[in-house]
């Protein structure tokens, strides 16, 4: 019998590849959000489904590692500065 | 006594003995482990497969609808190969929420890969769960374990136990080995549900096969681990099935967990009036004994199995259903199944007399209507 996986289980597989996984292979848009209309309410960063939006200096930006392109940002966003912008590619 | 470093436990009838004792023996300060009181049995199977997955030994109980919030809980937990060590207190899963006693519960996890032991005696609760501790640490093993016992007649009566010594104890007990846990780095997150490869067919396939022939390993294990067993504590309980007086028998009870008791006390009385009669209990259900039965049944006149549960959509209890896969090789032996014991009905001795009549005249060539029996109906 051939047997490709020297693990009885998989979750003893504790490699880079298990441990961290990104989760923006389905996403088939992404949120960008105009600066100048943003009013630094952060609600876009609590309603994050993955809380994948962070502060970086004086700005919320999304990390596209990890959005999954469910658009509540930009749904939530009083200022209405997120956009949903289509992927080029859609896996 | 097991000095697990992590126990998670949420009461639910009949077990409630157990769990209110453990929170007061820790409160007592009598033990050194993280007790922790959950909200609920999904989060009691979560907390300790967490803590076997970061290298502890674990321990929680519970029964019936207990064990229906930890289901998934279960699968997950035996696929990952943690050897969390839990008790089941046997429960109807019946409407109206019942508290009664029967072994329904577990028939109900048969299929997610967790070894099952059922005891016969608070001595053998006790004793597996110090063996369960063995079985499922083995690194040929690494399933875990799941020890049952039958509500109310073990959970709730009481019987004298020897209790062993911490120092039998720490001889019996290996090092839990480093088996590749999970190694936690801060600020990586851990990821293991949705990935490439859990949803690769051929890998699941063979993820499920080492998962199977691991539980078949305990077949093999358990016997030593019995001996050894033995050589510390001077008890055993013969392996996968605790067979009585069944060598030269012509009549063969089969059932599991404390009616085994009533059913030997009846087969001493028949064997004082001339029957050739004996029992099988079985006390390893997963992974099912079948090389056992197939050995112990071959040439019997009849069998009869005491059950504690109704398998839905066989129409019969679940011993005689699993039992039946070995009818082929089984010529000649005729199966009776007795379903007695269901929402906590007695199993007396007069209904085990009651069968053990009804299995004389099948041995003796009677035929009969219906070869499943079900009391409380008749």
């Amino acid at each position: 019998m051939r047997m490709r996986s020297q693990y009885q289980s998989l979750c003893m597989n504790t490699d880079e590849e298990m441990r961290v996984s990104k989760t923006d292979e389905w996403r088939h848009r992404y949120p960008v959000i105009n600066h100048a209309k943003c009013r630094r309410c952060g609600w876009c960063a609590i309603y994050c489904v993955t809380g994948c939006i962070k502060v970086e200096k004086d700005r919320f930006v999304p990390d596209l590692n990890y959005c999954k392109g469910c658009g509540v940002c930009a749904n939530e966003c009083p200022a209405e500065a997120i956009d949903l912008i289509r992927e080029d590619v859609v896996n | 006594m097991a000095r697990p470093d992590v126990i998670a436990v949420y009461p639910i009838t009949p077990q409630t003995p157990l769990a209110e004792l453990l929170s007061k023996f820790y409160a007592q300060g009598q033990f050194d482990a993280e007790l922790i009181e959950v909200e609920g049995e999904n989060s009691s199977m979560g907390s300790v497969m967490g803590a076997s997955a970061a290298g502890g030994r674990t321990f929680t109980a519970t029964s019936s609808w207990g064990l229906a919030f930890m289901h998934d809980g279960l699968m997950f937990c035996s696929g990952m190969r943690l050897p969390v060590v839990m008790v089941n207190v046997t429960r109807e899963t019946t409407f109206m929420r019942g508290v009664l006693s029967s072994r329904q519960d577990i028939m109900g996890m048969r299929d997610t890969g967790w070894i099952q032991i059922e005891a016969e005696t608070c001595q053998e609760i006790l004793d597996s769960i110090l063996m369960a501790y063995r079985l499922a640490e083995d690194t040929d093993i690494l399933v875990p374990v799941v020890v049952c016992y039958d509500g109310y007649y073990l959970s709730h009566l009481s019987e004298r136990v020897d209790i062993p010594d911490q120092e039998q104890v720490n001889e019996f007990f290996k090092p839990l080995a480093d088996m590749n846990r999970l190694r936690i780095e801060p600020g990586t997150n851990l990821q293991f549900a949705v990935s490439p490869l859990a949803n690769d067919g051929e890998l699941v396939a063979e993820y499920h096969y080492k998962h199977s022939q691991a539980m078949e390993r305990v077949k093999s294990k358990l016997p030593d681990i019995e001996k050894e067993f033995h050589a510390i504590f001077g008890r055993s309980y013969g392996g996968l099935v605790d067979a009585y007086r069944t060598d030269d028998a012509d009549i063969v009870f089969v059932t599991a967990g404390s009616a085994a008791g009533t059913v030997k006390v009846i087969v001493d009385e028949a064997r004082e009036a001339g029957v050739k009669v004996g029992v099988a209990r079985i006390r390893v259900f997963r992974p099912f004994p079948k090389q056992e039965l197939l050995t112990l049944l071959q040439g019997k006149k009849a069998v009869g199995f005491i059950e504690r549960s109704a398998c839905f959509g066989w129409d019969c209890g679940h011993l005689y259903m699993e039992t039946s896969v070995l009818r082929h090789q089984l010529p000649g032996v005729e199966f009776v199944d007795f379903i007695e014991g269901l929402g906590g009905m007695d199993i007396s001795k007069d209904r085990i007399r009651r069968a053990l009549a009804v299995l004389k005249d099948v041995a003796s060539g009677q035929k009969l209507e219906s070869h499943v029996l079900w009391a409380g109906i008749e």
